[in-house]
């Protein structure tokens, strides 16, 4: 059989397509992709909660609510270590990517976010909750990627037997959220709330805002955790 | 290891360049392989003459992008043997996807004033204005020959809208070719 010549012209394209159709493991719908990232704000919270008494009490500021004013919340206080054949170190993450800055800064022109430069944070392995426990995942690290002040990409690394990979999210309703509430809230601390299938951000002024225009009344059940409910939320989350 | 200090292995002619290949990049290779083959050993074949035929390219060659630049070599290593197959050998999946392929370009509407190169160039600059989901599942199917169920489930989305996703792409590149001479 002849291979059409299309076929052999395919073969050629440009090595960054390739590169970045190789990259890319999944499209991950905006409210995981966010999860994720979540994830590794929730690390911070959960470091504290871990060392604090295994349950607490919080008042609860329905009056509606049968049962007075006391109410207990969940902690997490057993956290699983995944991925330490692959650990994954700050320092591994971050030269990997200022050796590939170019090809990022590439990626990103090619999806239309063009930028001279980037710079990278320091990175967090995310932790996961689930029905499977709760876990962090140490050969995992978030980065975000700036252009001057503005955030311009939040990248996903990871690491295997193959090596370092990594994956880029930009873009899209939930990031446009979360660019502007940096901007906001510049040089204070956010609160990321990771519950379940909801995700939202606590403001310094108590604000809880929802991710992507989600809408938080919504996902009310029994068994979530009433943040809702409380009066000061930032300051209750914050370690 | 990275790229840059694989490809420096290379430069220096050491051999540990060879197994920091297969390290990174080795079942991508074979994925590429297989997917067009459909064989493990000759897959495994076409892996290793893709590390001979890294060592050969590099030096002088330093590319900028390492991994898609021995896809490339596996990938026409891989299309060349393809040819030799007797057709019961020869995968269904590929075999539609060159014909798909085909239908875009017929060899016999195919500019023969038109160099290769200057085609592959067409198809990236027609790939660069395509949204980021369409132009990766194009280049999934059609360079990699990942099948459209293997497809559906990396990029999260059902076969059909995958089908339809490289219908569309297919059609438009097909105009653009048309546009720019290619098809005559």
């Amino acid at each position: 059989m002849n291979v059409p010549k299309i076929a052999l012209s395919v073969g050629h394209i440009d090595d960054d397509l390739i590169a970045s159709a190789t990259r890319q493991k999944q499209h991950i719908k905006p409210v995981f992709k966010w999860g994720l990232l979540a994830a590794c704000f929730c690390l911070c919270i959960l470091l504290t909660i871990i060392f604090m008494p295994s349950s607490i009490s919080i008042p609860i500021d329905d009056p509606s609510q049968d049962g007075g004013t006391d109410g207990k919340i969940n902690v997490i206080d057993d956290l699983t270590v995944i991925g330490e054949e692959y650990i994954l170190s700050d320092n591994e993450g971050y030269a990997f990517l200022q050796s590939h800055k170019d090809a990022i800064i590439n990626d990103l022109r090619i999806s239309g976010v063009a930028v001279p430069d980037i710079t990278f944070t320091k990175g967090y392995s995310p932790v996961r909750t689930g029905d499977s426990g709760n876990s962090v995942a140490v050969n995992w690290r978030t980065y975000l990627a700036f252009n001057g002040e503005d955030l311009v990409a939040i990248i996903e690394m990871s690491k295997d037997e193959q090596g370092l990979h990594y994956g880029l999210a930009f873009g899209g309703l939930g990031f446009a959220y979360y660019a502007q509430l940096l901007e906001t809230y510049r040089g204070e601390e956010l609160v990321f709330l990771y519950i379940g299938e909801v995700i939202a951000f606590v403001t310094p002024d108590n604000e809880v805002v929802p991710v992507a225009d989600l809408d938080l009344t919504d996902v009310v059940e029994p068994n979530y955790p009433y943040y809702q409910y409380f009066k000061t939320p930032y300051n209750t989350f914050t370690p | 290891m990275n790229d840059f200090h694989i490809i420096e292995l290379y430069f220096a002619r050491d051999e540990q360049a060879i197994r920091e290949t297969e390290t990174a990049y080795g079942k991508l290779l074979f994925r590429i392989a297989y997917n067009i083959l459909q064989d493990d050993e000759d897959a495994k074949e076409i892996v290793n003459d893709t590390y001979i035929g890294l060592w050969n390219a590099i030096p002088p060659a330093k590319p900028q992008y390492f991994g898609a630049f021995a896809a490339k070599i596996a990938r026409n290593l891989s299309l060349k043997k393809l040819t030799y197959l007797a057709r019961e050998k020869q995968s269904p999946s590929v075999l539609l996807s060159l014909d798909e392929l085909a239908s875009v370009l017929p060899d016999d509407r195919f500019n023969t004033d038109m160099d290769e190169k200057i085609v592959s160039e067409l198809i990236s600059r027609f790939l660069r204005k395509q949204k980021t989901v369409a132009r990766d599942i194009f280049i999934r199917k059609y360079y990699f020959f990942d099948s459209v169920a293997d497809i559906a489930v990396r990029f999260s989305l059902s076969e059909s809208k995958v089908k339809n996703i490289l219908f569309v792409t297919r059609k438009k590149l097909k105009i653009c070719l048309q546009k720019e001479g290619i098809d005559v």
